[in-house]
């Protein structure tokens, strides 16, 4: 049998660390967007300002890459300790693109920040915008490939199983690359990074210009971050809307559990913006619904039915029932290769191999369950749908604030009035936490909600697990518990330190005289504060 | 941290505090590679490795074959 504490404890390990990873990631995918577009108008126009916002937004993202590099290493760590036999089983189609990805963030990446600090008195203007964009794209481009590989999971395609080697094979390369699914997760997600990175540069800028200090320089970077982060705003809105397309179609269980609509409606299906989701009644208390949005978000017709929970389940207990004659064959097929039989038995049956698999995590021979144990297992493939609901809930709230938040940046800096309200510029600072909060969310909604697959229809999450102790496991979450508060403190500690500077206190802006490098600079000049 | 002022034209990456932020970002950098490396060292490698090869997967994500035999009999 499986050690439930195991499987928690392993699932809470790499949650914690993934959610911690990215904090970091998402705020490098945008800032980094944002300094090639301040440079850019510095390679433009020649002014010297326009440089300065460049160097001092660095450094914020200096900090943010040094403390977020290297955090998801632990999540590959855990691949091999703590998730051994997901790594066999899949490895052979997630090995690819996560090496590619690890590939790209480390030497691509780091490539090109080295010539991005150390470039600037070194390379051509032009030479030194150019990295910086290669940087922004080579950035984006890592996130894509370890997107392609979480996508295969919600959506496996371009591979099979291996009756020999019993473990999953690739089968079309493209296909796992091309996978509807990544492709919407990666644009979402890297959207959501640049709404992140917009709001950054405008709620330090708020507190600057609250504060009546560095004022032109707070001024042009809401300027930027405005444009950039309306822009972004209105991306993840629409390209979420893609992502949350692709569950009809691949996730159905995921997307019912989202809307917590537990009866299949008559197309097109309403969608519930508020109400109490019952799951022990399997219901959902004052709901307040809006007639066929659901129907025409989720299947852009007026005539396509959407499933709810209980039909889903019944059809998942039909699953399981067709994954038991494959498991059958394929116990036959261990033994008896040349059984032609159980041969075209697993070939028509191994698409739902997956759903018996369900059943190993209450019993050790699913060939002996019965039907309450099927039917139990079933049950099982519902996700949480009050944390579902909640979060999905809460992250299109925050998104649809960026929106309205960004456009009214957008029109007061059109109208050259960004420091006219303070009430704005203190709403500005204080929605700094937001984006995180949705990121954050919005990953809970695509991981929490593929419960209880580690890969959708094929591999039970808790399967996947190794087999180690829950001691050694809470041992390992505890170090890393430790480690990434260590981490958090002290970069919460840096990031203020050089925001609360700022340029001015930096020595960065305005400019009048010179301290170059003390032991190379020809020509040195001390001088006091502007 | 105290104010300095530097001439257009050179990166303030160049100047004292731009030294000083370089330093800071290789020193967390560093400190971080070390303690994973202590973390994997300490906690991870001394740790009894799971067995995966193809016979044991099949015992973790399968019945053995004898007693699915019995089963199906």
């Amino acid at each position: 049998m499986i050690d439930p504490e195991v499987v928690t404890l392993s699932r809470l390990q790499f949650a914690l660390t993934a959610l911690y990873h990215f904090l970091f990631v998402p705020l490098t995918l945008g800032l980094v967007w944002i300094l090639a577009v301040m440079e850019s108008v510095y390679v433009m126009t020649g002014r010297e300002i326009w440089k300065r916002m460049v160097q001092f937004w660095a450094v914020l993202f200096g900090i943010n890459f040094a403390m977020g590099v290297a955090t998801g290493v632990t999540l590959e760590f855990q691949f091999g300790t703590n998730w051994a036999y997901y790594s066999h089983y899949a490895g052979d189609v997630f090995g690819a693109p996560l090496a590619i990805e690890g590939l790209m963030a480390f030497f691509l990446e780091a490539t090109l920040i080295g010539l991005f600090f150390v470039g600037w008195d070194r390379l051509s203007r032009l030479q030194h915008v150019i990295v910086t964009w290669l940087l922004a794209l080579g950035t984006s481009l890592s996130a894509l490939w370890i997107l392609i590989a979480n996508a295969w999971m919600q959506n496996p395609v371009g591979a099979q199983f291996n009756l020999d080697s019993m473990r999953m094979e690739v089968t079309d390369f493209s296909a796992v690359m091309f996978n509807p699914v990544a492709q919407a997760k990666f644009v979402h997600t890297v959207s959501a990074g640049y709404v992140l990175g917009a709001m950054f540069v405008l709620s330090i800028s708020a507190w600057y210009l609250l504060r009546g200090r560095n004022v032109e320089f707070a001024k042009r970077s809401m300027t930027v971050a405005a444009s950039f982060g309306l822009a972004a705003a209105l991306s993840v809105v629409v390209l979420g809307d893609e992502s949350g397309y692709n569950l009809t179609e691949h996730q159905k269980m995921k997307l019912a559990a989202i809307e917590a609509m537990w009866e299949t409606e008559p197309a097109p299906a309403s969608i519930t913006v508020f109400g109490w989701p019952d799951v022990a009644e399997r219901t959902t208390h004052f709901a307040v619904r809006i007639p066929w949005l659901m129907g025409l978000i989720g299947t852009r017709s007026i005539d396509t039915v959407m499933p709810g929970i209980n039909d889903l389940v019944a059809h998942a207990q039909v699953r399981i029932a067709s994954g038991l004659k494959a498991y059958a064959a394929m116990q036959t097929l261990r033994t008896h290769r040349d059984d032609t039989a159980a041969r075209a038995t697993f070939e028509s049956h191994k698409a739902d191999l997956g759903y018996a698999l369900l059943l190993k995590r209450s019993m050790d021979n699913p060939s002996l369950a019965s039907a309450a144990d099927i039917s139990q297992a079933a049950a099982s493939t519902i996700p949480n749908v009050p944390v579902l609901f909640w979060s999905f809930r809460i992250m299109v709230a925050c998104g649809l604030w960026f929106i309205a938040l960004f456009g009214f940046s957008f029109w007061l800096a059109s109208k050259r009035q960004l420091d006219r309200h303070r009430w704005y510029l203190k709403t500005a600072l204080w929605s700094l936490p937001l984006p995180w909060l949705a990121i954050e969310l919005g990953w809970i909604v695509a991981e929490y909600g593929r419960q209880p697959w580690a890969i959708e229809g094929v591999l039970p999450t808790a399967l996947g697990v190794s087999s180690v102790s829950a001691t050694q496991v809470a041992t390992s979450l505890g170090a890393f518990v430790l480690f990434y508060t260590a981490l958090a403190v002290v970069d919460a500690v840096l990031m203020w330190k050089y925001a609360r500077l700022g340029p001015d206190g930096l020595g960065m802006w305005p400019p009048s005289a010179l301290v170059r490098a003390p032991d190379k600079a020809p020509p040195v000049h001390t001088s006091a504060a502007p | 941290m105290k104010i300095e002022q530097h001439q257009s034209g050179y990166s303030w990456f160049r100047s004292r505090g731009g030294h000083r932020f370089g330093c800071e970002f290789a020193l967390i950098v560093a400190l971080k590679i070390i303690l994973l490396i202590v973390i994997w060292y300490a906690l991870f490698a001394p740790q009894p490795r799971p067995d995966t090869t193809p016979a044991a997967i099949e015992r973790h994500l399968f019945v053995p074959v004898a007693t699915a035999r019995v089963a199906h009999d």
